[in-house]
């Protein structure tokens, strides 16, 4: 190392410590490189020791993670933390060297190890971890019982951490249990319940029963809503409301409550209304919900603004619908719009006639979504005077209230007046004929084609589209002929949905004209030619899409791929396969999908397993999986070992299990 | 919504998007907001006609109608929540200890530049302007604070400058009385002699060619936006950040917001009322002799 940078190095103002590490790749050999930013770990500056650990983890390799590890041992607390930084950045890489040293090491590195392996979870240290839970220094038990549930969710894991928790020692017992709940596994339940009987576990074992969203505990958590002691009854509480957050089991858990209280449950839940803790008096409200104590019901409403809350205030809601409607109807007229949409979404689901009359009420509301959800409800509870209260939405001020309504009116099926909804079609409103033609379509009456052809040639563009997709649900040879006219609309969007739609009916006489719209101008419509000749499946077309392989758009290009998989041909084979080698990803992983059809192909796809891009290989793994299974085999256990990205290496493992 | 019609958006089409939208404007959807953009962009799908979510990708990566989507997205998807005078502390030290250096730092000159980074609604900039206001002692002062951000719906209701209560959570009658209009439906409307103060501009905070253009700040202000950023979008933002800013500018950050662990760029200042970021000033001595 040349003198000045030395110098710097010990320079007394940050700034210059600090260039000089950065002067320092330019200007020496690596193994000063190394040691000078091992010195610098221990600077007293934080952007000092925090540019050199960057810099040792650019550098990266064994040398480097010897010498970190050295470093634990210094005085030096900066030094020390620094190198546990790093240590942890590295990861999986340091991981072996970790393993190894600890056997040698003092207390405090030790314990420092621990810290180390326990946040990088890698499931190669966690024999070490279960070992050292038997360390002679306590400082060192604690921390690898503060570990072990970052670790993966594996079956040996879980079944050690069942073995810790049986343990006389509380202490570690209460991190078993601990870490259980925050892995979360149903296999651990009967464990955790079979520690309730001890009494300073109870906790922590309830709290990790409500991190498991299962039936199998409640009937023995129930019980402890009684508890002598404060702490485990709200404990109790919170799990309980779990049940509700996770939405199952609703019925076991009040069969539950009922049972073990009889009347007395939501005596014994409301003083938790009070609790200074917010979940714990969140979680009585709603179990109080489940007691059907109508008085609840208010301060449910107001629970239910909060967004994380509202889909459990809607299940308890409907709930203690379901038994007494009537309770729900003055909160029809609340004064905040979001509980009059709630109590509408929640009349919906309870579907009773008691709904009725307040539902067609707010279907007048000020607020957009009570409308809306207004309109979906009766839909459900379907009785046919609502038709004629809900049509007029079909002209709200809003799009997605139109929306909801439509879909709603169409759930009235053969009540519909469907001549009555034809007479829309002419009316001057273009909201209104865009909405009737939408709605027809919806109903799918053969009888209307005729009045829905007449509107393909509306002013009006979003009716022509409306009508367009009509017809297409409608379906039927009449309604092909139609849309082969629709082929010719000036807008080219129009013409664009008329082109999917006759793939998606599979109409041939679609063929000669598609294969003219390939040649279109416009990208999207020869993107919706291709998929529509893809979906006919006529043999007339193979030859124009694969020209249309070089077309200068990769949009284009992505959906003649899809296409020409529905075609099994040679040529077609041959063509795909030189895509394989496309520069573009997303064309590479296209042509892996679109090859599955064909016969040995598995040779051609499997070197894309070395993929530079995940989605690719992704791609190959799951076709390898899905039809190749056992002949993948070696190659799948080989992604499943070496490759980098977690997604790919799951997937990949998760097909070797199968 | 009938759930029923909603399209899915499957794990790997979630992660290309997400990775798309990432490398766009920086903001990192985690696995938990899957949920959120299946349901929030199946409208999006449904308009452009497309029948899944591979096709939407495609429409992102490859066609025209890219850039006008992100837009709808980013209104979409963004959280734009904020209110006038978020996080006293650091107002405080912004008002007591970082202006009175700038006024004595600056008095030849006599102007001082703002940036208001990601400013939303605008209830922040008008913050610092109130504040400056307030303070005192800049009457013939130069002091410009820009405002950016990167959905143009946000930026539309911060240039109109009309409020509604919620933006008044935590502010005083007296600044309501002297800096706001009531309007007839009751909602407030900034004052012109605050307006005055503040630019507003639509900027992408990932776009580091155009942040070149800005000139150079005293202070930045980027509250509550890094915590959407993934690590490598931050780590580049602070570098830039670092441009931007004077000699001995600083950095103000959210409270939950920390670039301890990705840039050494800046130094902590342990003001009265807060810490805060601030760019070191070189000494003449600090270059290294070649
Ligand atoms: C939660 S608001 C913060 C508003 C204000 N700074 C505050 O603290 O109250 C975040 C804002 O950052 C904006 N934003 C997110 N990503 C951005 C990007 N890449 N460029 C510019 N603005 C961005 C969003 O549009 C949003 O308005």
């Amino acid at each position: 190392m040349s003198e000045d940078l030395e110098f710097l190095l010990k320079h007394k103002d940050p700034e210059v410590r600090i260039q000089a590490l950065k002067d320092l790749q330019s200007r020496s050999e690596k193994p000063y490189i190394v040691s000078a930013l091992i010195t610098c770990l221990g600077d007293e500056n934080w952007r000092v020791r925090k540019t050199a650990i960057e810099m040792l983890l650019d550098m990266r390799g064994e040398n480097i993670i010897e010498q970190l590890i050295n470093t634990l041992y210094q005085e030096n607390a900066n030094a020390r933390n620094s190198s546990i930084e790093a240590l942890i950045e590295l990861g999986p890489e340091a991981t072996d060297y970790l393993i190894k040293e600890f056997k040698h090491a003092n207390t405090d590195v030790r314990k420092f190890i621990i810290d180390i392996l326990g946040r990088t979870g890698e499931l190669k240290a966690f024999p070490l971890l279960v070992e050292a839970l038997e360390d002679s220094d306590e400082n060192v038990k604690t921390a690898v019982v503060e570990h072990l549930s970052s670790m993966p969710k594996n079956i040996s894991v879980i079944n050690t951490l069942i073995a810790i928790l049986k343990s006389e020692n509380v202490w570690v017992a209460y991190h078993a249990a601990a870490a259980l709940g925050r892995i979360g596994d149903v296999r651990a339940v009967d464990a955790l319940v079979s520690e309730l009987p001890r009494k300073e576990l109870r906790k922590p074992v309830i709290n990790a029963l409500g991190k498991i969203t299962e039936a199998g505990w409640i009937s023995s958590v129930v019980p402890f809503l009684e508890d002598e002691s404060k702490a485990v009854r709200e404990e109790a509480v919170k799990a309980l409301a779990e049940i509700v957050h996770g939405g199952i089991s609703t019925e076991i858990l009040v069969k539950n409550l009922k049972n073990t209280f009889g009347e007395r449950a939501s005596e014994l839940l409301m003083p938790h209304t009070q609790s200074n803790f917010k979940e714990v008096s969140i979680s009585a409200q709603l179990l109080i919900g489940l007691t059907m104590e109508k008085s609840i019901l208010p301060s449910l409403l107001e629970l239910s603004v909060e967004e994380e809350y509202s889909q459990s205030v809607i299940r308890v809601l409907t709930f203690m619908g379901k038994l007494a409607p009537e309770s729900l109807l003055p909160f029809f007229k609340a004064d905040h719009p979001y509980h009059r949409r709630v109590i509408c979404e929640v009349a919906g689901k309870v579907k009773s006639d008691v709904f009725f009359k307040p539902l067609v009420g707010c279907l007048k509301d000020e607020d957009g979504h009570v409308r809306g959800k207004a309109a979906v409800a009766l839909s459900y509870i379907n009785k046919p005077e609502a038709i004629k209260y809900i049509k007029p939405l079909l002209l709200d001020e809003y799009e997605n209230i139109q929306e909801e309504t439509i879909k709603s009116l169409s759930k009235f099926g053969k009540n519909l007046n469907v001549d009555e909804i034809i007479k829309g079609l002419l009316d001057k409103s273009a909201t209104l004929r865009k909405n009737s033609v939408k709605l027809l379509g919806l109903l799918g009456e053969q009888g209307s084609i005729e009045a829905v052809g007449v509107v393909l040639k509306d002013s009006d563009v979003r009716v022509r589209k409306a009508a367009v997709e009509a017809l297409s649900s409608i379906g039927g040879p009449r309604a092909v002929k139609l849309l082969l006219h629709a082929l010719t609309d000036e807008t080219a969007e129009i013409c664009r949905i008329a082109a999917l739609k006759i793939g998606k009916l599979h109409a041939e006489e679609g063929v000669e004209p598609l294969i003219v719209l390939l040649r279109d101008r416009d990208v999207w419509i020869r993107t919706a030619a291709a998929e529509a000749l893809g979906n006919i499946g006529n043999k007339k077309a193979v030859d124009p899409l694969i020209q249309m392989l070089s077309d200068e758009s990769e949009l284009v290009k992505t959906s003649v791929i899809e296409a020409l998989g529905n075609f099994k041909e040679e040529k077609v084979k041959k063509a795909l396969l030189q895509l394989l080698h496309d520069k573009d990803s997303e064309i590479r992983s296209t042509a892996v999908e679109s090859l599955i059809f064909f016969d040995g192909i598995m040779e051609d796809i499997v070197p894309l397993l070395k993929d530079g891009e995940w989605i690719v290989r992704k791609k190959v793994v799951d076709v390898l999986g899905t039809f190749f299974k056992e002949k993948s085999y070696a190659y799948l256990k080989e992604v499943a070992e070496t490759d980098n990205d977690p997604q790919v290496k799951d997937a990949a493992e998760g097909y070797l299990h199968v | 919504m009938f759930e029923e019609d909603i399209i899915p958006l499957p794990t790997d089409v979630f992660r290309l998007i997400r990775d798309f939208l990432n490398e766009y404007c920086g903001i990192y959807f985690d696995d938990n907001a899957k949920y959120k953009l299946e349901h929030r962009l199946n409208r999006r799908l449904e308009i452009h006609h497309l029948k899944n979510f591979r096709e939407y990708y495609r429409l992102l990566k490859y066609s025209e109608k890219c850039s006008d989507e992100l837009k709808h997205i980013l209104d979409i998807l963004t959280v734009n929540e904020t209110y006038f005078f978020r996080e006293q502390n650091q107002l405080q030290a912004f008002r007591d200890e970082i202006l009175p250096q700038l006024q004595n730092k600056n008095k030849d000159k006599k102007t001082i530049n703002i940036w208001s980074a990601g400013c939303s609604t605008g209830e922040e900039p008008y913050t610092i302007a109130m504040l400056i206001l307030e303070k005192g002692g800049f009457n013939d002062w130069d002091i410009n604070i820009f405002a950016s951000d990167i959905s143009q719906r946000v930026l539309k209701v911060a240039r109109e400058g009309v409020y509604q209560k919620n933006s008044f959570r935590t502010m005083s009658m007296y600044f309501i009385k002297k800096y706001f209009h009531a309007q007839p439906n009751g909602s407030l409307k900034i004052s012109d002699k605050v307006k005055k103060f503040v630019n507003f501009s639509n900027l992408n905070l990932v776009d580091s060619p155009k942040l070149k253009l800005m000139g150079k700040m005293d202070v930045i202000f980027c509250r509550n936006v890094l915590i959407y950023f993934n690590r490598n979008a931050r780590k580049k933002l602070i570098e830039n950040f670092g441009h931007i800013l004077v000699e001995g500018g600083y950095l103000l950050l959210g409270h939950s917001e920390s670039i301890i662990n990705i840039s050494t760029d800046f130094a902590i200042q342990y003001l009265r009322n807060d810490i805060v970021y601030q760019k070191p000033i070189r000494k003449p001595e600090a270059t290294v002799s070649k």
